[in-house]
């Protein structure tokens, strides 16, 4: 009797003491093509819920295809997806064993994501310790990692398209972005505008280069043509050692609308290797596209407007010194592009 | 004898039943990395031998009850104990908040008490952040995990030392995620110098009208 009534006791404290085990699960949610939720959850877990079987049981096939309903069922119920209040529907459920790891893997399909959704999980409730890592991934790529645990079982997350507007101001963010942080795009402009010249010549440079980057960005992300990139950042460091040299010597043709036009082909395929890391949605491509140039132009007409001024003002009251500013400047043009240059010929 | 060779059985059973170690307080940070932010939640649990001595810091007033001002006691001392640097720049964390099982639940080595950490970073393209827990109150076992809360942070690297008291991690944030600190300034200049050269194309159409 007294050893029957041990064991009671004995039960009793080990059922505690497996319900307060720190454990884990894993769930890996794809929101996009193929839309599908992946769960790995500890097999003692899961005994414990299935009314305290024992979990090595769980790990064979056999045992585990009876129990696939139950399994099913308690999944559905603890696990739920909800967009616009309405739980999304899962199919094509998939259930296996994964010994090594003695956790249950759960595969189940559902549509695609297209707006922001809930999600609720709280697969053990009766474990306080127990944690749920939620990977969430669009078109294969980690966006967000989110923990539930006793006191978090929910949280809303985006995976909303786009509307148009959103996708052309990101872009053209982007774009100005870009300039500003590019300081070859910065000096190749600089390069170009140092020799002056007046609003309509200006004008007729930076529309040459516009245009150039212009068509090879959209070549180049349309793969439609795609020279390495680091010949690409190669040339980009050429490209300014020739504007610094042209602006240094002062040639008697002023060849700046060609370098302008035939470098700004190559600063197009510069731009867009940038764009290429971004993720461009393509069901507005083209929006994306001419966004994305609409900032780079306004981060070159914001240089332009910087620069041109000044250095009309600097010819207007001091020509003296604005010749041989012009020079230095020349010169600490032509030293960066040449740094970049080597840079990126030893680094190729 | 049968109440001894079950007493033995249960003795030699319990140990496997429990995950957590229960001379140990576990103590496992979760890390979120965000551009511009850090958080770090930590979970300390107490395995049931130590949760006594645990108790002791955590309940200080002994009155078998653990209050929100005494969980918040505790994770000012935890902060002491806490080293973050990012980029080798020491992170200022403040508590966000702070909650604790029940003393019963805590006692009995099922308990938790959460506490979640926030610090503001100034993060550049490449990064590195070391985290050190030097929280020892009790026999202490520690881990440390990092998360990311957007796909502009990615994780490059990852290493703890033996006890998993120091962790250190390098990752990227995407520069379109950086702030832009100098953009704002260039585009200030050239607001100004736009300003400059339409007052001066003004006073200069005034000038010629005058004359």
């Amino acid at each position: 009797m007294k050893f029957k009534m041990s064991l009671i006791v004995l039960w009793c404290i080990l059922g505690f003491a497996q319900a307060h085990e720190i454990s884990f699960s894993r769930i890996k949610l794809e929101v996009r093509q193929p839309s599908q939720i992946q769960l790995e959850m500890p097999v003692k877990d899961l005994a414990r819920q299935l009314g305290n079987i024992a979990p090595e049981r769980l790990l064979q096939a056999q045992n585990l295809a009876k129990l696939e309903p139950e399994i099913l069922v308690l999944v559905k119920k603890r696990l739920i997806l909800e967009v616009a209040g309405q739980p999304l529907r899962f199919t094509d459920f998939k259930l296996q064993a994964l010994p090594n790891r003695k956790e249950i893997q759960v595969i189940w399909q559902f549509a695609s994501i297209q707006q922001t959704f809930l999600v609720q999980s709280n697969l053990f409730p009766d474990n306080p310790l127990h944690k749920t890592f939620l990977d969430v991934y669009k078109d294969n790529q980690l966006e967000q990692q989110l923990i539930f645990d006793a006191n978090k079982t929910r949280a809303t997350i985006q995976a909303s398209q786009q509307s148009v507007w959103q996708v052309v101001w990101n872009f053209v963010l982007e774009g100005i972005h870009h300039i500003f942080i590019g300081f070859d795009h910065i000096l190749f402009i600089v390069g170009l505008l140092l020799l002056g010249g007046n609003l309509w010549q200006l004008l007729k440079i930076v529309s040459a280069f516009t245009l150039a980057h212009s068509i090879t960005l959209v070549l180049a992300t349309l793969q439609i043509l795609s020279p390495p990139a680091r010949l690409v950042e190669v040339i980009i460091a050429a490209s300014i050692v020739f504007v610094g040299v042209h602006g240094f010597f002062k040639h008697k043709h002023d060849l700046r609308i060609i370098f302008a036009f035939g470098f700004g082909l190559i600063h197009g395929f510069g731009f867009a290797s940038v764009l290429s890391e971004l993720e461009l949605p393509q069901e507005a491509l083209a929006w994306a596209l001419l966004a994305f140039n609409g900032g780079v132009e306004i981060g070159q007409m914001c240089i332009v407007l910087l620069v041109a001024p000044l250095l009309a003002w600097l010819r207007r009251h001091h020509p003296n010194n604005a010749a041989l500013t012009i020079r230095v400047a020349s010169l600490a043009v032509i030293a960066a592009g040449a740094y970049w240059f080597v840079e990126r010929v030893v680094g190729a | 004898m049968k109440l001894i060779r079950a007493l033995i059985l249960l003795g030699w059973l319990l140990p496997m039943a429990v995950a957590h170690p229960a001379d140990m307080l576990v103590q496992a940070a979760y890390i979120t990395l965000s551009p511009k932010q850090v958080k770090i939640e930590l979970d300390l649990t107490a395995g049931e031998l130590v949760a006594k001595d645990f108790l002791v810091q955590l309940d200080s007033n002994q009155d078998q009850n653990i209050s929100a001002a005494e969980v918040q006691t505790l994770a000012s001392v935890v902060l002491e104990n806490i080293v973050l640097r990012v980029n080798n720049t020491p992170v200022s964390l403040r508590l966000e908040s702070s909650q604790s099982s029940e003393i019963e639940q805590i006692k009995l080595g099922g308990g938790q008490v959460q506490l979640v950490f926030v610090g503001v970073i100034s993060a550049s393209s490449q990064n590195q952040f070391i985290f050190k827990n030097n929280f020892a109150p009790v026999n202490s076992g520690y881990l440390a995990n990092v998360f990311v809360q957007s796909s502009a942070v990615k994780i490059i690297s990852q290493q703890r030392d033996q006890t998993q008291q120091t962790f250190e991690v390098a990752y990227e944030v995407a520069e379109s995620a950086l702030p832009w600190v100098f953009p704002w300034w260039l585009g200030f200049i050239a607001v100004i110098g736009i300003l400059l050269w339409f007052s001066r194309a003004r006073f200069g159409q005034v000038k010629a009208l005058q004359s």
